[in-house]
């Protein structure tokens, strides 16, 4: 089973005149980082909970290694929202434990080296962290796994530019062939660079699937540019 | 720290240009070690899939070979980097007499001007 | 996976707990010291002490008779506005982007919260009753002057006296007294975390609907609560009836049935009430 991720059919409707995800097919292989780009309402964020098992799909199904989204398939992946989703009474060394006890995959020295490297106490509590500092260590958390695909919701938007590039070069240093990561975001200016391919959703369809250099090289302009160009009003 | 690429063009082919000017002006000198792909990837600020494709690219022309066991060096033929070198440096020429043209310029006050600002730089 | 969603859940939830209980042990400490007030003497001798001080020592022990009331009752309201709130915010709101992407079950999750508060409940209700009968002991030790010994002494007897009159009519109907008992102490047990079960659910159905869903919650809750008083209601009364009640031996019978229906609605209610959550969260699930 070479493909990582086979997405075949897929449709979330809420009812008759809210479809947010309509009949997706795709196949994603392993070792890439793959961006999910999109307007608001393209259907990026519902996508993204049902590979991680938040939502079920209507029509359709997603299988992760060969299996279909649940408890197993959870155990490798790894998911970060883009909200605090962390509870502010904990503390972070408290977290680290928990992290552990649930992921197999969960290197706890890897965490504290990253922690310190951004000279994160790890006896703080969650609630006493400033929003970008909470935001770093989630981050931390997800990179600190040794999970299948990630799937990163929006890692850098709301975040200083010195953090910004903390975050990608974390994410190209945890590169592994084995796995694959994918980043939903606006911020494709920023992010270009370190993608191997993109995924343009809009009104809850795939609108293209293809890699960076094949945009610039067939239309001689960025994809943050092509982007624009696909997606103007 | 991140290298600074043009957004408009292939990012791969940007990364080649740029490890082959590096090797040719001697900041990777003939026989010496490479970073590894995450390394340079991970400076560079770029996907490792990229770099590993660049890193590609530069092995097939020759400028780079790769050792078993030893990760990647710059090829020891210094001859190779010295044609890689006039064929870049032919490349600059060409454009500078075009572009020189498209100023209205011929060929022979090209070669004037050109020879001016080399006495005078 | 289970044993670590319990211990977790317990860590989440022990330190409300205790300090419910530890509230308990300082109204029942709180309620001993009622007793040495004058006015429980004086209803067997006469006080030696001034007037005024003695009124104003009596207002005192009423009030503080009320506050220990309050506050028991406030322990068994707290545990369980604590544990559905826990249940609510765990499991609908931001920790709930954590606690449903961990490599569990949904049976998992839903088994170790109801585990994990039923266990909570046990522990208060047993201290409130435990609370409640030191209590009254140190009443009747002040009202009449014995000693608590004596006092567990005369109770026994008494005690003694109403079960053998329990045990002449529950032999004459031909029903076993013991069955009662148990009838009684297993609609406790299992009335509890029945009680939780359908707490949750009635969260789990406020969560199906796209706005308001507290408001939808606590109606629901009520809707299911009027739902059971009525078909407890009919139920009761059809048992009544169809129980042809002509004496104290059928009377015995009747008083065991209905315990056992109740028990069994709610046990039903309850059933469904998970059945309810689990889908939701598993096939409804749509976090904020």
């Amino acid at each position: 089973m070479n493909e990582l991720v086979e997405i075949v059919g897929l449709t979330k409707a809420y009812d008759a005149n809210h479809v947010a995800v309509n009949n997706i097919s795709l196949t994603l292989p392993r070792g890439r980082i793959i961006g999910l780009l999109g307007p608001n309402g393209s259907g990026k964020t519902t996508l993204i909970k049902m590979l991680n098992g938040l939502l079920t799909p209507s029509r359709g199904d997603i299988r992760i290694n060969g299996q279909l989204v649940g408890p197993l398939t959870k155990a490798h992946v790894a998911y970060l929202p883009d909200r605090t989703y962390l509870s502010g009474n904990q503390k972070i060394q408290d977290i680290l434990d928990y992290f552990a006890d649930f992921y197999s995959d969960f290197s706890v020295e890897k965490a504290k080296e990253m922690l310190s490297n951004l000279n994160i106490d790890t006896t703080s509590r969650m609630r006493t962290l400033s929003k970008g500092t909470k935001e770093k260590v989630q981050l931390i958390l997800v990179m600190s796994r040794n999970a299948d695909l990630y799937v990163l919701d929006e890692p850098i938007a709301g975040v200083d530019p010195a953090a910004r590039d903390y975050i990608l070069r974390t994410i190209i240093n945890n590169y592994n062939p084995e796995a694959t990561v994918i980043i939903s975001t606006h911020l494709i200016g920023d992010i270009e660079q370190v993608l191997d391919e993109v995924i343009f959703m809009r009104y809850g369809q795939l609108v293209l699937y293809t890699s960076v250099d094949n945009i610039r090289e067939q239309h001689g302009k960025s994809v943050d540019a092509y982007f624009r160009e696909v997606f103007a009003c | 720290m991140a290298w600074d690429l043009d957004a408009d063009r292939p990012i791969y082919a940007q990364l080649v240009e740029r490890i082959q000017m590096q090797i040719i002006s001697g900041y990777y000198p003939p026989g010496g070690r490479l970073p590894s792909v995450r390394e340079l990837a991970a400076t560079a600020a770029v996907n490792p899939n990229t770099m590993q494709k660049a890193f590609a690219e530069l092995e097939k022309n020759g400028l780079i070979i790769t050792q078993r066991t030893n990760g990647r060096t710059v090829t020891e033929d210094e001859e190779l980097i010295k044609s890689v070198k006039a064929g870049l440096a032919k490349e600059l020429i060409d454009t500078f007499f075009e572009k020189m043209k498209e100023l209205g310029c011929t060929e022979k006050e090209a070669v004037e001007l050109l020879k001016n600002a080399s006495e005078a730089g | 996976m289970l044993g670590k969603l319990i211990k977790y859940e317990w860590k989440s939830t022990y330190k409300v707990g205790l300090l419910l209980l530890l509230g308990i042990v300082l109204a029942t400490l709180m309620g001993f010291v009622i007793f040495q007030a004058p006015m429980w003497k004086s209803m067997y001798r006469d006080s030696s002490i001034d007037e005024v001080a003695e009124v104003l020592l009596n207002v005192a022990s009423v009030f503080s008779i009320l506050i220990y009331v309050l506050l028991l009752v406030g322990a068994v309201y707290g545990i369980y506005i604590f544990l559905v709130v826990h249940f609510y915010r765990s499991m609908y709101k931001s920790e709930g982007y954590l606690l449903h992407t961990l490599p569990v079950t949904k049976h998992q999750i839903l088994i170790s919260k109801i585990l994990v508060s039923t266990i909570w409940v046990y522990l208060i209700t047993i201290a409130v009753i435990v609370s409640v009968n030191l209590f009254l002991l140190a009443m009747m030790s002040a009202i009449s002057g014995e000693s608590i010994p004596d006092i567990i002494g005369s109770i026994s007897d008494i005690y003694s006296d109403i079960y053998i009159l329990f045990r002449s009519l529950f032999s004459a109907s031909g029903f076993s007294m013991n069955m009662y008992w148990v009838m009684i102490l297993l609609s406790s047990i299992l009335g509890i975390p029945a009680g939780l079960i359908i707490m949750f659910g009635a969260i789990s159905i406020g969560q199906l609907f796209s706005k308001n869903r507290v408001a939808m919650a606590i109606l629901s809750y009520i809707g299911i609560t009027i739902a059971r008083s009525v078909l407890s209601s009919l139920i009761q009364g059809v048992n009544f009836i169809g129980t042809a009640l002509s004496g104290p031996e059928q009377f015995v019978g009747y008083i065991n049935s209905s315990m056992v229906l109740s028990l069994v609605l709610n046990v039903l209610l309850a059933v469904g009430c998970y059945i309810i959550s689990y889908h939701v969260i598993s096939r409804k699930l749509n976090m904020e």
